[in-house]
């Protein structure tokens, strides 16, 4: 019986794990795995928690105050609270630069989907033109994951764009000021989609029934603390599912340094440090699955070519989604209550087809419920006392558009490896615009601001940000599928050319980058490895 | 502990941003988060903008409305965005920054410009009295780090 050894909790790794594990074979899943802490009083809303908590101060803002969102350049709309700092926690052994470039890494169980929205989106031909296997190919695992998690959607003009063939809930309850610009979307659909722009409900990975021992959403409005009945889903809700399998090891508190290879590049397993005691840790198996995300899997393809060889390439094709800022006004909404205890996310989704998939769009628009006040106040253009009274009577009328545009990948955007004075690996990331980006981003930005328009809603083109390279959190390419024979890329199924028994499951290995949220699509095609491991 | 004219500024920056009271917790966050800024000096107008916004409600509201637009991540803005924050999380205050001000469209939008008036005759008048201390002591400041 083969035992796979996978790197990483994260989406990818728990659905390629439990789809092993429900083949009856073993794995062993190492893993730094900072750990989520418990959701208090699980059945209290937002507002209630602050009234219930024995101290809100610390619990929503930090013990020294530190989660609070000051003023700044870049404007930020929301922070994530302390219960959320698991995510973004980082052990001393990783090192990371970067030029043009300011991603977020997470070690914890569960990975940086631990701070996933939700957006599900499958992908279509045009997008998976790049990639060499078909539709087809990764369809049926579309209805595996959607089954696993539970996925509200509903049919709409997004299908256009999005295929829905898996089996999906019911969608949540629309909040007011959605539903207002999904009903002006109906009446004036025709000006909007002659701009290119299409408008629906986004599909969320949230039940809307109970789905095992998770809950349905009962709209709490802590989904950016960590749902506490765990209806918005997180990948540690799969890694806790596996521990019901007896092939199943899980090994946190490790730091994976490199792969180990045989004589004939074979890969026989993997050497650790245990972070606790700084250990090296050796583990074999069978398999050896790189599913710690792009960039970690990244670097630890980089280390083991470093061991190997006494130094180690340039890996090419970095990707990630521009990310574009949209807030927005709706000013038929001014002076309407609001529902603070609601779903806080996005209720609508939005799609703009390019000229070719590299210039696709897709956004997700966020009417503002239930949220921290104090960004938000701070950012508006008057002082405090002034904001304060417009935000109480503009606060139903206020929405962010987000959007992302597709990447492909280019030579010159590269993941590579350098030994620091001190004997370190660390990872280099480059990143630099293309000519084109810059035209494509403003035409998606004149296009969705038009459509915003049109449906009612205004969006100050002071207050739209083009955000940095890497805060979409959608990496992807450096060991990307293709068909051609080339070295430090996979084959279709995964695994890894010139190395025998070296798999990518996670975004390293996508051959171009969608602009749909690809989260969805990570564990799919994670499900679609798992199966051609035999 | 705070001092008593820690206490005060955090007294007057409260009622500024409409709390009635501040239970003692608040201000203790409050001066412990200012403490552990404290490793990084203020600049000179940014400690006078403070001081005179600690004064009273009245010359808050004006040292606020000059620091929007002239020192939009200076002292005196990052103490305000902390206040607020605090006071919105804690079960005593919170009440009163997690709601809208619902009411018909035409009173709302009548309260805007009121409020838009309002603001605009203060930005006279802050102009009036902080751009003479901007131009003897200012001098820019970076922007304060969120975690």
């Amino acid at each position: 019986m083969a035992r796979h050894l996978v790197i990483g909790s994260g989406a990818s790794g728990v659905h390629y794990a439990l789809t092993i594990l429900e083949r009856g074979e073993e794995v062993t899943l190492l893993d730094v795995g900072y750990e989520r802490p418990a959701a208090p009083l699980p059945d209290a809303t937002y507002t209630q928690l602050k009234e219930q908590l024995a101290d809100p101060l610390s619990d929503i803002l930090g013990e020294r105050s530190e989660y609070v969102v000051y003023p700044g350049p870049v404007s930020k709309p929301y922070g994530f609270p302390p219960s959320k700092s698991y995510v973004f926690r980082q052990p001393a052994a990783w090192s990371l630069t970067s030029r043009g470039f300011d991603p977020l890494v997470s070690f914890a169980r569960g990975g940086l989907a631990e701070a996933w929205t939700g957006g599900s989106y499958e992908l279509d031909e045009r997008d998976l033109a790049a990639f060499p296997f078909s539709l087809g190919e990764l369809q049926p695992h579309y209805a595996t994951v959607a089954r696993r998690i539970g996925i509200a959607a509903e049919r709409d003009d997004l299908e256009r764009f999005s295929p829905m063939t898996a089996g999906y809930d019911a969608p949540l309850p629309l909040d007011a000021h959605s539903a207002q610009l999904l009903g002006a979307y109906a009446r004036k659909r025709q000006r909007v989609n002659a701009l290119g722009v299409y408008l629906g409900r986004s599909r969320v990975a949230v039940l809307t029934k109970p789905l095992g021992e998770r809950a349905e959403c009962t709209q709490l409005g802590r989904c950016l603390m960590g749902c506490p009945r765990e209806s918005l889903y997180a990948p540690s809700y799969t890694l806790r599912q596996l521990h019901r399998f007896p092939g199943f090891a899980y090994v946190p508190g490790v730091f994976v340094e490199r792969i180990l290879l045989d004589g004939d590049g074979r890969a026989t397993g993997v050497m650790t440090r245990e972070l606790a005691a700084g250990a090296e840790k050796r583990f074999t198996g069978d398999r050896v699955v790189l599913a710690a995300g792009a960039l970690a899997s990244s670097r630890i393809y980089l280390s083991t070519l470093q061991h190997e060889n006494g130094a180690a390439p340039e890996l090419p094709g970095l990707m990630d989604n521009r990310h574009v800022m949209m807030p927005f006004v709706t000013p038929s909404r001014v002076g309407h209550d609001v529902e603070i205890a609601s779903y806080q996310f996005h209720h609508l989704a939005l799609g703009m087809r390019g000229n070719s998939a590299g210039d696709d769009v897709h956004g997700q628009i966020t009417a503002l419920k239930g949220a921290q006040v104090h960004p938000i106040v701070s950012s508006l253009p008057f002082d405090f006392r002034t904001s304060l009274s417009v935000f109480g009577r503009v606060r139903a009328a206020l929405g962010i558009a987000n959007f992302w545009l597709a990447d492909t990948r280019r030579a010159a955007n590269v993941a590579e490896l350098r030994v620091t004075d001190d004997a370190r690996h660390q990872l280099v990331l480059s990143y630099g615009d293309d000519r084109s980006d810059l035209g494509r981003t403003n035409q998606a930005i004149a296009a969705i601001r038009k459509s915003l328009r049109i449906i009612g809603a205004i969006a100050p083109k002071s207050q739209t940000a083009v955000l940095p390279r890497g805060s979409s959190v959608h990496y992807a390419g450096t060991l990307p599928m293709t068909n051609d024979e080339r070295k430090h890329t996979c084959r279709a199924d995964g695994s890894v050319r010139g190395f025998e028994r070296l798999i990518v499951a996670d975004g390293a290995a996508f051959s171009s980058l969608p602009a749909k949220n690809i989260t969805f699509t990570l564990m799919a095609n994670a499900v679609r490895i798992a199966h051609a491991s035999q | 502990m705070p001092n008593e004219r820690e206490v005060r500024e955090a007294r007057v920056f409260a009622s500024y941003l409409g709390a009635a009271s501040v239970p003692s917790e608040i201000s203790e966050r409050y001066h412990r988060a200012i403490q552990h800024w404290r490793a990084a000096p203020s600049e000179r107008f940014d400690a006078w903008l403070v001081r005179l916004a600690a004064t009273s409600q009245g010359l808050t509201a004006i040292a606020d409305t000059y620091a929007r637009f002239a020192r939009p991540y200076g002292d005196l803005r990052c103490r305000l965005t902390l206040m607020l924050a605090l006071l919105e999380t804690h079960g005593a205050t919170h009440a009163a920054y997690d709601r809208a001000r619902p009411s018909s469209a035409a009173g709302a939008w009548l309260a805007l410009a009121g409020l838009g008036t309002l603001w605009a005759l203060r930005a006279l008048l802050a102009v009036a009295i902080c751009a003479p201390a901007h131009l003897l002591l200012g001098a820019k400041v970076p922007a304060r780090q969120s975690a």
